[in-house]
């Protein structure tokens, strides 16, 4: 029984069905099934075989967000019921937004699916954030990454001044800066004394594991 | 292009009443107070909440019924321009941070003197007719965007495009421009320069572009809405559903405008692609970056405005086959549609970075392509037949005076090699050569006609305000300042 349900939660991953994923979840719990079980027999597992598939070349982009999504769904039912210290195992945190002054908000959240997809958990801030909300998203959720995203010449600026608003709070020891978004190249990322560049999603995911030193 | 099989009235009007539609019922968002209440003003529904404003379809008609059909753009002595209504005008593109550097073809950070070299080539160049500074002075700090434009003025007499990012040098801009015209009046009945800003589609300019858009109009200066819509993340990944989000988008703008500053010209732009799924990415080489461009170029037809359409792009990384192949792919489809302007020049690297010699190259390109717009000529047939019947059989028509006074019609290449293999082997260059030769003979040989003196320091005088008492252009080196 508990079995034929981490297998459909599987499957509704894979097959990028978010509503089927949310309803099993709920059945799930109606069953008594131990939430985070669920989790790591059931929805892991899907997004383990969609990042395969993703690799191997079967699925695209598409696919992929919307086995997340699908898994994203199934977390918000089942991580509320998990007891105790429970918890669910993550790669590491990421803390994720644009910076202020920019409304670009497609590639953010690409980048913040993918790192889900891959085991991380992604706190998405949204866009138009200041460096001190920043800050405070860091610290509240005792983040391992900072991810921030400039779509043009007049905001990439401000992935700077995170930066400078992180050795202020005295954070900057411990959380590594990512940074990302159409006019920002490998140089400027050195120059404003980012950890890391990322020119597209797929690589972000790669630089993320190099930056918290996990195996990918 | 796209509808070759299909009547492009019959879908431009499907288009328009689609968006016409999502104007009416969604809407579009403005989130700029002043903007809101001149709209509310003027009949436009305005939920101040979401700052969403609809537009009744009455409205909108009355708006396009009295589109005004003014959009020129001069050389910068006021007498000719553009022939964008006769035939495509190709235009440089931009403006990313980065440029491909003309010695060494590595990506590295864009500088004004980049600036000054590449709207020199533009200048020189014959095939193109209008002219960007392609990049951004990224040493040049916050108010690069009026030394671009100010390089602009200087180093071409072409008809030139750009922008700038805060509403508030929007004055500065119109004193170098009216300093260079003559007055805000010749300015404004003879505009050598029109500015451009890209919505977030669908539905939303920030604001910072509505502040720049509402302040070029007082002045009269030719403003396009350039949609830069992502087929599969901004907009529907689908063609024309893409196409709707373009159109609703600019729509919703040309009808704000036109009642708001009636008379406003307008261009109707698009430098749209198709998200790639593997990697995200936003290829501009790709064949849909023509197609979905050339739908643009469509609907500006349909409605009267000049269209400013991307294309003659490649995701190449240098000079090589794929940036060729991807230029021509990119630009046929526009041509086709007869895009008023073409948008690409120099781009390369998915309009990441300029290349000195993609520009050179790229002219080379729109030569040829312009060569194949003019198809078979028909007027002299009957002295064709004589001659064929003159030289029949076994004939010479390389001694014949027709051949001499007709061969000059077809096109000879100025970089494309035709040498036998074994000259061209001993020559031993490659087509990237020839074009960095090109473009660094231009770059030391190639004189732009002069600004007055007096206009000169006017330029100067604005730009004191942004960079100091001491400023002036002739001395500014451009040393790459640290971000």
């Amino acid at each position: 029984m508990s079995e034929e349900m981490y297998a459909k939660l599987t499957q509704a991953v894979i097959e990028g069905e978010p509503e089927d994923a949310e309803l099993l979840a709920k059945q799930a719990l109606e069953q008594g099934l131990d939430p985070l079980t669920c989790v790591n027999e059931g929805l892991t597992k899907g997004i383990q075989k969609v990042g395969e598939l993703f690799a191997s070349g079967e699925y695209f982009l598409p696919e992929l967000i919307i086995g997340a999504e699908a898994m994203k769904k199934a977390l918000a039912v089942l991580e509320p019921a998990m007891v105790g210290d429970q918890s669910r195992e993550v790669v590491g945190k990421v803390v994720i937004g644009t910076v202020e002054g920019d409304m670009h908000e497609i590639g953010k959240t690409l980048v913040g699916t993918m790192l889900i997809a891959n085991g991380f958990q992604v706190y998405d801030i949204g866009v138009d954030k200041s460096a001190a909300e920043f800050v405070a998203a860091v610290n509240e959720n005792d983040a391992d990454i900072v991810g921030a995203s400039a779509l043009l010449t007049t905001t990439m600026l401000q992935q700077k001044k995170l930066i400078e608003a992180l050795e202020e709070a005295n954070l900057r020891g411990k959380v590594k800066v990512m940074v990302g978004g159409a006019p920002v190249t490998n140089s400027f990322a050195t120059e404003v004394g980012a950890d890391g560049y990322a020119e597209d999603a797929i690589s972000a995911v790669d630089l993320a594991f190099r930056l918290i030193d996990a195996p990918a | 292009m796209i509808f070759d099989n299909q009547n492009n009235e019959t879908i431009a009007q499907l288009v328009h009443e689609k968006s016409v539609e999502i104007l009416k019922e969604t809407g579009f968002c403005v989130p700029d107070s002043q903007a809101l209440n001149k709209l509310e003003a003027a009949e436009f529904i305005v939920d101040w909440d979401s700052q969403m404003v609809r537009i009744p379809p009455e409205i909108l008609e009355a708006a396009l019924s009295n589109l005004p059909n003014n959009t020129k753009m001069y050389q910068r002595d006021g007498i000719s321009p553009a022939p964008f209504d006769i035939r495509s005008c190709f235009m440089g593109a931009g403006t990313p941070v980065n440029v491909l550097d003309i010695e060494n073809g590595m990506q590295r950070p864009a500088t004004h003197q980049d600036v000054q070299k590449l709207v020199t080539i533009q200048d020189a160049l014959p095939m193109v007719d209008i002219v960007r500074p392609t990049v951004t002075a990224t040493d040049q700090g916050e108010y690069s965007d009026l030394i671009e434009i100010a390089e602009l003025l200087r180093f071409t007499n072409k008809p030139i495009v750009h922008r700038v990012l805060s509403p508030d040098r929007v004055e500065a801009a119109i004193e170098m421009l009216a300093a260079v015209a003559g007055s805000e009046e010749s300015l404004r009945q003879h505009p050598n320069f029109a500015t451009l800003y890209c919505p977030i589609s669908p539905g939303y300019f920030t604001p910072e572009n509505i502040g720049c858009m509402l302040r070029w109009a007082q002045f009269g200066i030719p403003i396009t809405l350039l949609s830069m819509a992502m087929g599969g993340a901004s907009a529907p990944v689908t063609l024309l559903g893409e196409l709707i989000v373009i159109n609703t988008d600019i729509l919703a703008w040309i009808v704000a405008l036109q009642m708001l500053y009636p008379g406003t010209p307008l261009l109707y732009g698009s430098v749209s692609a198709v998200l790639d799924m593997r990697t995200g990415i936003l290829p501009l080489g790709a064949p849909e970056r023509g197609m979905v461009n050339s739908g643009a170029a469509m609907m500006g037809n349909f409605y009267g405005i000049p269209s400013m359409c991307g294309g003659l792009s490649s995701d190449a990384k240098q000079l090589d086959a794929q940036s060729g192949a991807e230029k021509v792919l990119t630009a046929i489809p526009l041509l086709k549609e007869k895009a008023s302007i073409i948008y690409g020049v120099g781009a390369t690297d998915a309009g990441s970075s300029i290349s000195y010699t993609q520009m050179v190259l790229d002219n080379e390109i729109i030569a040829g392509l312009r060569r194949l717009l003019q198809g078979f000529e028909d007027d002299n047939v009957d002295a064709e037949v004589e001659l064929i019947k003159a030289n029949t059989p076994r004939g010479n028509f390389l001694k014949e005076d027709h051949t001499r006074q007709n061969y000059q019609q077809h096109w000879e290449p100025e970089v494309f090699s035709r040498d036998a293999y074994e000259t061209w082997l001993e020559k031993g260059e490659t087509i990237e050569d020839i074009c960095r030769e090109k473009a660094l003979d231009i770059i030391s040989s190639h004189k732009p006609k002069s600004l007055p003196a007096d206009v000169e320091q006017e330029i100067d005088r604005v730009l004191r305000r942004y960079y100091g008492p001491n400023f002036s252009l002739e001395i500014n080196q451009g040393e790459l300042i640290k971000f």
